[in-house]
């Protein structure tokens, strides 16, 4: 698994770790004060405790021994030090047994005292007291006011002490002062020993949380990883491949099933270039085949020159057909993506129609066909583009003597219809098979000709030229046609409002 | 040799057709699918010239129909589309070639000539039997080295002789090889050129090649 800083994975464990981070550092500082403040509290109890064990010791002793300095300062050597022996011994062993048991509990042998008396100077003091230690605790030894406890911290060279310092009083006499010292070195030790753990355990738990969210973000973002799979597969060739959508999560399934969409929108208009293109190469590639074919079978063996003169024919034929192919080509182009090239203008549709009657008798002269027109001349104006309007109605006329026998007939119909030109052209041809009514309009479509009618069947870009025209005229040709009996193809116009 | 040509553009099949001709084939042409099939159920082929782009049914499922009939008369196809997916789904349908239009018209003789000795155990353009030799490239026929002029169906009879020598040749085998579809086979018609074209080969030998088989046919014997 290789780490690059600028990924999405690398950023998601970055933050996760960062949050985890922070929240784990004041969680185990609130832990670590926490536990600081109630070690130092139970230390200060446990000093409270002592204080007063210690006092209750003297006083018992005292009790025990009577009530008088020489067995005050006796109480407290043997208390502190276990110093001294007194005469009625026997008598108060039981008692001091009980003490010392409780003594002993408070582990005061570790501890430091000091008594000192009411002018803070040491009577009596413990005898791991060195002059040193013991001239630092009386020197810096307060006297408790209102008779409370005081606490405080004892800075020494390799050993910090809590001291408390507690009044004591007998028999109404003091306050005399009980001073206890104890070291917080096993206090420290624990503080230390929770801070290592909370060092060492904090940065293994991130590097661990970083592994997991690595994990987590390559599962957040295995659809990302197929995605780009499947983009890998596409190619201009095979534009099949699509991302699979179950088991996807929410969030992604849009990118997914937009990027889908993508595709297929893609696929569906590579299919129709395609299609176009090899359409296209098709119309070019016949007329080509025979040009060539014909000129190398002319050229193989001598031919006499009515032959020439036929495959010469043949040629021009030829020729003039594809350049009529790419003409159409070029024009159904400009239709679709310059519609800019368009002039429209005001035009005057009595003098429009008789131009193309004019044009489809000439069209129909040579098949015999009769051509009608039936027109109001009242003059009426539509804005047009003159030029490529003609060329509509010529295209739908020539498809019309294309598929109508000889001798039958052809009628141009107009009709204004309070805004808008209604003109229809019928023939009385072949008509269209339901099947074919909504290919016509296709590019390159041919209806499947039989022998008789094969001579030319044209290049099938006669109608789609003149459905695009009609389409940036804001219109449309619609069809209806009988089998057998013929079509009316009819075009409907905005007419121009005064 | 006779010729099936399945197109529907008719100039490409006229021009198609009176090449082949002049290269002695007897051709028959088929503006579509269903047309083609027929006309092969109907005649034996040697060669189909089969375009892809037909009205109706296209020319791969013909070409399929036809290898599902078990009939492995040589397929060259022929279309427009030029892409390698249209000649891997062109050659799958069964076909033996397949040829891009425009193509030239040398390269189509040619095609035709390699897919009709596919099946020959002599592969080249050379046929020889005793001392008579014909070249299928240059239609030159040379007996005992001397060169021998023939019309163009004399020579396509004595191509179909040699292609089948030392075997009894029927009137009906003739009639269906060197002839199309227009031939009537009422006439005697074959007889006629089987002696014109003994006239040319034999009578100028002691060694007579081309027999008769009284009530069957002719044969070429070595």
């Amino acid at each position: 698994m290789r780490i690059k800083f600028n990924s999405i994975r690398f950023k998601i464990s970055v933050l996760y770790v960062a949050i985890l981070g922070v929240i784990l550092v004041i969680y185990s500082g609130v832990l670590y004060l926490s536990l600081y403040h109630s070690l130092y509290d139970d230390l200060d109890n446990e000093l409270l405790l002592k204080t007063r064990e210690l006092n209750n010791t003297v006083l018992s002793y005292m009790d025990a021994v009577g009530h008088n300095r020489q067995s005050f300062i006796f109480a407290l050597r043997r208390a502190i030090n276990l110093e001294g022996e007194h005469p009625d011994q026997p008598k108060i062993k039981e008692l001091e047994l009980q003490w010392f048991q409780r003594l002993d509990k408070l582990d005061l042998k570790e501890d430091y005292i000091n008594f000192l008396d009411s002018e803070g100077r040491p009577m009596v003091s413990s005898k791991n007291l060195d002059m040193g230690l013991l001239s630092i605790l009386t020197k810096n030894s307060n006297m408790p006011n209102d008779k409370k406890e005081v606490f405080r911290d004892v800075k020494l060279k390799n050993n910090n002490m809590r001291v408390i310092c507690a009044p004591f009083y007998y028999d109404g006499k003091g306050p005399y002062i009980i001073e206890i010292g104890t070291s917080v070195k096993p206090i420290m030790r624990i503080l230390k020993n929770r801070l290592y753990n909370i060092a060492v355990s904090i940065p293994l738990i991130l590097l661990f949380a970083g592994f997991i969210g690595q994990l987590f973000a390559i599962r957040i973002l295995k659809p990302v990883a197929k995605i780009t799979e499947t983009v890998n597969k596409i190619t201009h060739e095979d534009l099949s491949a699509r991302v699979k959508t179950e088991n996807v999560d929410e969030e992604m399934k849009f990118l997914v099933n937009a990027f889908n969409d993508m595709i297929s929108r893609l696929e569906t208009s590579f299919r129709h270039i395609e299609e176009f293109s090899s359409h296209v190469a098709h119309e070019l590639k016949t007329p080509l085949a025979i040009v060539r074919g014909e000129s190398e079978i002319a050229l193989r063996k001598e031919h006499d020159p009515e032959e020439y003169k036929r495959v010469i024919r043949i040629n021009l034929e030829e020729s003039k057909r594809m350049v009529k192919t790419i003409e159409n080509l070029l024009l159904l182009a400009k239709l679709d993506y310059r519609p800019e090239i368009f002039k429209f203008e005001k035009i005057e549709l009595t003098e429009f129609f008789r131009e193309i009657y004019e044009h489809a008798r000439t069209l129909a002269f040579n098949k015999e066909i009769g051509v009608n027109i039936h027109m109001p001349d009242t003059p009426t104006y539509i804005n047009a583009d003159k030029f490529h309007l003609r060329r509509l109605f010529l295209n739908i006329i020539d498809n019309a003597v294309k598929f109508t026998p000889k001798g039958k007939r052809i009628s141009l119909t107009v009709k204004y219809n309070g805004e808008k030109v209604i003109a229809a052209v019928s023939d009385t041809g072949v008509g269209i098979e339901e099947k074919n009514l909504s290919k016509i309009f296709e590019r390159f479509f041919h209806v499947d000709v039989t022998e008789q009618e094969e001579s030319d069947s044209g290049n099938g870009l006669g109608l789609s030229i003149a459905q695009s025209i009609a389409k940036i005229h804001n219109s449309d040709i619609h069809v209806k046609s009988q089998p057998g009996k013929g079509s009316t193809f009819t075009v409907t116009l905005p007419l121009k409002q005064p | 040799m006779r010729i099936l040509l399945v197109e529907d553009e008719r100039k490409i099949a006229n021009f198609i057709e009176r090449g082949l001709k002049e290269e002695h084939y007897a051709v028959d042409v088929a503006s579509n699918g269903e047309k083609a099939i027929f006309m092969n159920d109907v005649n034996p082929y040697d060669l189909i010239i089969l375009d892809i782009i037909l009205p109706g049914r296209d020319g791969l499922s013909v070409c399929k129909e036809l290898r599902d009939k078990k009939i492995d008369t040589p397929i060259l196809m022929l279309t427009a589309r030029g892409n390698t997916g249209d000649k891997v789904s062109g050659l799958d349908s069964g076909a033996d070639d397949y040829l891009t239009k425009p193509f030239s018209f040398e390269e189509l003789l040619a095609r035709i000539r390699a897919l009709l000795r596919r099946n020959r155990i002599n592969k080249t353009t050379i046929i020889k039997a005793a001392d008579l030799e014909i070249d299928q490239l240059t239609h030159k026929v040379k007996r005992a080295g001397k060169e021998i002029a023939l019309t163009s169906k004399e020579y396509a009879l004595l191509e179909y002789f040699m292609l089948h020598v030392n075997q009894v040749v029927t009137r009906t085998m003739i009639s269906e090889h060197v002839w199309n579809e227009d031939f009537d086979s009422f006439t005697n018609v074959i007889d006629v050129y089987v002696n014109h074209l003994r006239n040319k080969i034999d009578s100028d030998f002691k060694n007579k090649l081309i027999h008769t088989i009284r009530g069957t046919g002719y044969i070429l014997k070595e």
